[in-house]
């Protein structure tokens, strides 16, 4: 290819990728069931009108005989009989519960492992959130097409890994609903959540919008939670689980907070952010702007403020790596695909802050996370990055895919990370050594690079 | 053996239809020859399960069904446009001036096209797809690449621009 064949061909992968993506969550299958139904419909109208067919050269060659005296014999291929309804079977559908109107402890499944019992992951999962207790435990919330035909399309789906992230299992999504944009958090294997932020398409009659759902018994029954208004994030740390409420890019939210073996929420505060970080008996609530509330052990509320200047507060991100450790990236707006970042760190809980360099322009932020000696920085269009206890700021060696990036970014220890792509063929990669080597994984498959 | 169909349609049904929604320029369209397709392939799943590449005889079948449609429909439309009240479009997204632009292309490059940027398939693949030499697919390609980027105007100006990166 000449170099105008090269360039073209760049600006037409982008532009394809994104015609693949939009279509991909607009298409309606109408579904495998639809398909076979209507085939063997098909065949059996072909071998009615072969019937018919015979039976007319019967008639014509053998005179009035066949018509009028005698009953016609069967035709081939047996009775023109409807054929009866087949029941969803298990591993038809991408795994959902009918509504459920209590949070009772179903007993889960007879075996030693907490949860329901394991099926297969849905095909064209698409992760959009993931959490980890331990290295071990995980589950990870996205959705795919529906195999049982609803009214929508695409179902929301879970899947749990009992191995680190090496193999996945598909296992009770919460909600008789459309695929939802949304988080899942554990905070141990049996309490967990599911917030349901915004449906992938708003016009789906399924649609559900800041619906919280809980679980007590690993994830075999959820419920939703009622809370008045719609809830954003939901966090879980030291024994409590924390939720803010209110519309994406108001001025004022609400910050509630239950046990995490309660589904019984109190109101702890109303915030100017909706954004929530934790670590132990701390929480971080901010949002855009730099107002930041610090609650400690589930009341005591302090108000501090963080560095980010005027040019840089259209992306604040934060991480907390312990309880008074904290790490914030403030962006600026975002300009041909590059966008100004500033990151800062502060050891006494956001009191005061001091600066940790300038990630690379190219990029916009999505994500921080930060673990007792590396920040890391994740975001659409640039590679993850990550600042070392040198000080200065590289890119981790785990590649996007084309026009892509990651979503997520975060560590459950100082070794052990996961980052969620963007683009979903690339689904969630991990480091078990602190971000220098990465795994390419993807939910289903036990194959690493 | 109904559960590898099913696996089988709900992993490649959104895939093939934003491949025919290209070359048809028509999400519905598309979405009717695909699951057509897909009904056909369940009466031989028997022994399309046990092909290489199941997914190339699907898209096959959707292909032809849809190369078919339109010629069925190519005289209503011929009449329809001499009925129809010309619209000016304003400015729009990128993924219709896409659609559109890939619409001005002949068929065979537009089928090259799609092959190649959302099938994801090499130019031998689409050949031996199209049953013609490799030598023409690059050929369709070109034609194809320099026609889309002159009826999108604006990424052919970035390019000339030198921003894209």
């Amino acid at each position: 290819m000449d170099r105008f064949d090269e360039e073209a061909d760049k600006v037409l992968r982008r532009l394809f990728a994104n015609l693949r993506e939009e279509t991909v969550v607009l298409v309606r299958p109408p579904g495998a069931l639809a398909a076979r139904r209507s085939a063997e419909r098909r065949y059996r109208d072909r071998l009615l009108a072969f019937a018919g067919v015979f039976a007319l050269l019967l008639a014509g060659a053998g005179g009035g005989y066949a018509l009028t005296g005698q009953r016609a014999a069967p035709a081939p291929g047996g009775q023109p009989s409807a054929s009866p309804t087949p029941s969803p079977r298990s591993g038809e559908g991408v795994p959902s519960l009918p509504p459920t109107g209590s949070s009772a402890s179903s007993g889960g499944g007879a075996g030693a492992s907490v949860g329901p019992a394991d099926g297969p992951v849905p095909p064209g999962l698409r992760v959009e959130s993931v959490t980890f207790i331990d290295v071990d435990s995980a589950w990870a919330l996205g959705f795919a097409p529906c195999l049982v035909p609803q009214q929508w399309s695409t179902c929301p789906a879970v899947v749990r890994s009992r191995d680190g992230g090496k193999t996945w299992a598909g296992v009770p999504a919460p909600g008789h609903a459309a695929a939802y944009l949304g988080d899942i958090r554990f905070a141990t294997d049996k309490d967990g959540w599911v917030v349901a932020r915004a449906p992938v398409v708003p016009s789906d009659p399924g649609a559900v919008t800041g619906a919280l759902y809980a679980t007590h018994d690993g994830g075999s029954t959820w419920a939703k939670v009622g809370l008045t208004d719609p809830v954003l994030r939901v966090e879980t740390s030291g024994g409590r689980v924390w939720v803010s409420t209110g519309t994406a890019g108001a001025a004022r939210h609400a910050i509630y907070s239950a046990s995490i073996h309660s589904d019984t929420f109190t109101k702890v505060t109303d915030a100017s952010g909706a954004e929530l970080a934790l670590h132990g008996a701390y929480a971080y609530v901010y949002g855009t702007g730099t107002s930041l509330v610090v609650l400690r052990n589930g009341g005591t509320t302090t108000t501090r403020s963080l560095p980010c200047d005027p040019d840089h507060r259209s992306t604040v991100l934060l991480a907390v790596s312990a309880d008074q450790s904290v790490a914030v990236l403030c962006g600026g707006a975002p300009s041909g695909g590059d966008q100004d970042k500033a990151v800062f760190t502060s050891t006494d809980g956001g009191a005061t802050w001091a600066a940790a360099g300038t990630p690379d322009r190219a990029g916009q932020a999505a994500s921080l996370a930060a673990t007792t000696t590396d920040i890391f920085v994740a975001g659409v269009g640039m590679p993850v990055r990550a600042r070392g206890a040198d000080g200065t700021w590289a890119a981790v060696p785990l590649a996007p895919g084309p026009d892509g990036g990651f979503g997520f970014v975060g560590f459950t220890n100082d070794t052990h990370g996961v980052a969620l792509a963007i683009q979903p063929s690339n689904g969630l990669a991990q480091t078990t050594d602190g971000g220098r080597t990465w795994t390419q994984r993807l939910p289903g498959s036990a194959t690493g690079s | 053996m109904s559960e590898s169909f099913d696996e089988f349609y709900a992993a490649h049904f959104g895939t093939l239809v934003a491949q025919l929604r290209a070359g048809t320029g028509d999400l519905a369209e598309a979405q009717d020859v695909v699951q057509e397709a897909f009904c056909r392939a369940w009466t031989r799943w028997d022994r399309m399960s046990g092909y290489d590449d199941p997914v190339a005889w699907v898209r096959r079948v959707a292909w032809n069904l849809a190369v078919s449609r339109w010629r069925r429909g190519r005289i209503a439309r011929r009449y329809a446009q001499r009925e129809r009240v010309e619209h000016v479009e304003g400015p729009d997204a990128e993924r219709l001036d896409l659609i559109a632009a890939l619409a001005t292309l002949p068929t065979n490059q537009r089928r090259a096209v799609t092959l190649f940027y959302l099938a994801d398939m090499s130019t031998i693949d689409i050949a031996q797809d199209c049953r013609v030499p490799e030598s023409t697919v690059r050929s369709w390609l070109r034609r194809g690449r320099l026609a889309l980027m002159e009826a999108l105007g604006g990424p052919l100006q970035e390019v000339d621009r030198g921003s894209v990166r």
